[in-house]
């Protein structure tokens, strides 16, 4: 059995202003040494990890059309279509939530996971990718910057929480 | 001057004011931030709340309803979806309903990492409340830290799951990734600076006099009222009452955790903070624990792992730690049958009520938010309070519209 607890309410007006201070020193504390751990987006970029589920990418030939990203698809963006016979299955990211299940759940491997995903669209008709462009390497569009991006790995350190070191690769 | 028989004058050294009893009604929200997606009703004479009516419904997703069509694999999204800041609690609640029904028994290691994911989330969510409580306040800086301290345990999430909130990692027998090496250095660190930063929370925000004299003797909702009127979670535990799901019927791994149920007497909206303040400690506890504990063995029941063909077992298990689903999830069907299952999210009980017909959907789908309860006490605790204190008290509660809307 937990015990039951009680604060202790304060009434000591010294103890009170004590307080105060302490709250105050702490705010100038880190007014002096900030622990700012803000992304400078767009300038800088995070470069996402091995096994992230961002944009997918899919493998025609490797494809043997047996529905089951479509099946499975939450979001209904997965939809098969058919061409020269055979089922291929074409994404409509205006839909996709990214959940990866297709990726899961494709017997052959043929849809894989990229570390994409901040890409804008300029109208709805492309969010609907059909195999052919599904197939394709996705085109990232240099961001209109002068300066160039800096790609950034976050790490997780010991007195900042979140520091973004640049990625080498 | 003509006095009229329902004015007060307060007369101090010198100075004469006149207060004039005005009844009147207003309107916070929906739009306001500090109401959510709500539209607050609030009727008030003078400073006083007389009644408050809460419109709710703005961000209604009929959850409960598109459950009915959709399979069952395709809900796990779904019941994430109204509290997007605690998916792990919301798809696991769901999960062990479904291996109820079918009769799944999920590996020992699959039960620790289900655990490890909901404490991770569990900080992410008591620290974002935390933010929330502290804007509300008028505490700025408290505001940014939640949120700030927030982005190292949804980092965490991101490694362990491959999603930053909309998780998904739960799936029926198990879990869709191992936790490795990196990520239990990771969440080691995290610890570390978590604990550093809770010296730093106490001095900033619980110890500060300007927070406690805004959350002290505010909303005070006593033990019997709050078993009256419903309270779940961290609400129900500041006014006294030892419940705790994860205590009263383990599930996951907590039957073989080591923690201290956060239980305050008081009943007003500085020990609710205090309890989130607690747990987040006692989850981190928790997690060293699970880092130490975590047995070997598979993540995902055999029954399912033996039908993932042998090629894409050596690739993704063996090579990356992570199961890939089996073709059977793409629409199984599961035997008649219906399953009641709760689990502690961050914000209180959670119920999950599914009844299978044995066909690939459910044929009903009930769920109990913890949120959904903090409606009553809302309207309860702010009868009598004075209008300042509305915020204080709604901030207090943790509550999330799109979870009690559903």
């Amino acid at each position: 059995m937990d015990k039951v607890k009680e604060y202790k309410k304060e009434k000591n007006p010294f103890r009170l202003f004590g307080y105060h201070l302490a709250a105050v020193g702490e705010g100038i504390k880190h007014f002096i040494r900030p622990k700012r751990m803000t992304l400078m987006y767009p300038e800088e970029v995070q470069a996402l990890p091995t096994g992230y589920r961002g944009f997918i990418r899919f493998y025609k030939d490797l494809c043997t059309g047996c529905t089951m990203c479509a099946m499975i698809c939450p979001a209904d963006a997965m939809k098969m279509v058919t061409q020269e016979g055979k089922k291929y299955p074409r994404i409509n990211y205006g839909r996709c939530i990214f959940c990866g299940f297709c990726v899961d759940i494709c017997p052959v491997d043929a849809l894989k996971e990229t570390p994409i995903h901040d890409v804008a669209f300029t109208s709805r008709e492309q969010f609907r990718f059909p195999p052919d462009l599904f197939n394709e390497e996705f085109q990232e569009e240099p961001p209109l910057l002068s300066k160039p991006v800096k790609r950034v790995k976050p790490i997780i350190d010991e007195d900042r929480g979140v520091i973004y070191v640049p990625d080498e690769q | 001057m003509s006095s009229r028989p329902s004015e007060i004058t307060i007369s101090a050294e010198g100075m004469e004011v006149e207060i004039i009893p005005v009844e009147g009604e207003i309107n916070v929200g929906p739009q306001h931030p500090g109401s959510g997606h709500m539209r607050i009703y609030v009727k008030v004479n003078g400073d006083i709340i007389e009644d408050v009516d809460m419109d709710v419904g703005y961000v209604h997703r009929a959850v409960e309803k598109l459950s009915e069509i959709r399979t069952y694999m395709q809900i796990i999204p779904l019941v994430e979806r109204p509290a997007i800041l605690d998916s792990i609690n919301m798809n696991l609640g769901y999960i062990m309903a479904v291996e109820k029904i079918m009769g799944v028994e999920v590996p020992e290691r699959a039960q620790y990492l289900r655990s490890f994911a909901a404490e991770v989330n569990r900080i992410a969510s008591h620290l974002y409340g935390t933010g929330i409580l502290a804007i509300f306040l008028g505490h700025s800086t408290g505001y940014m830290w939640g949120f700030g301290d927030r982005e190292v345990w949804v980092e965490i999430l991101q490694a362990l799951t491959g999603a930053r909130l909309t998780n998904s990692y739960i799936i029926p027998g198990g879990v869709r990734r191992d936790l490795t090496p990196t990520i239990k250095e990771m969440t080691l660190k995290a610890i570390a600076y978590q604990r550093k930063r809770m010296a730093e929370w106490r001095r900033i925000f619980l110890n500060n006099p300007n927070i406690r004299d805004r959350l002290e003797n505010v909303g005070v909702m006593s033990k019997e009222n709050a078993i009256k009127w419903g309270a779940a979670g961290p609400n129900l535990r500041g006014s006294g009452v030892n419940y705790d799901v994860r205590k009263a019927e383990p599930y996951a791994a907590y039957d073989k955790l080591d923690f201290e149920v956060q239980v305050y007497k008081e009943g007003d909206g500085y020990a609710r903070t205090l309890v989130r303040f607690g747990e987040i400690e006692q989850s981190l506890n928790m997690l060293e624990q699970i880092i130490k504990e975590i047995p070997e063995g598979p993540i995902l029941a055999d029954r399912f792992f033996k039908m993932i063909p042998p090629a894409r077992v050596k690739k993704w298990w063996d090579g990356m730690r992570r199961v890939v689903f089996p073709g059977y999830f793409a629409s199984f069907r599961p035997p008649k049958g219906e399953a009641i299952t709760r689990v502690e999210a961050s914000r209180g009980e959670l119920v999950y009520y599914v009844v299978s017909d044995g066909s690939a959907t459910p044929y009903r789908l009930r769920m109990i938010t913890p949120s959904y309860r903090s409606i009553y006490v809302f309207k309860q605790l702010c009868k009598g309070s004075r209008y300042p204190d509305l915020v204080s008290i709604y901030g207090s509660l943790d509550y999330f519209p799109p979870e009690a809307d559903r």
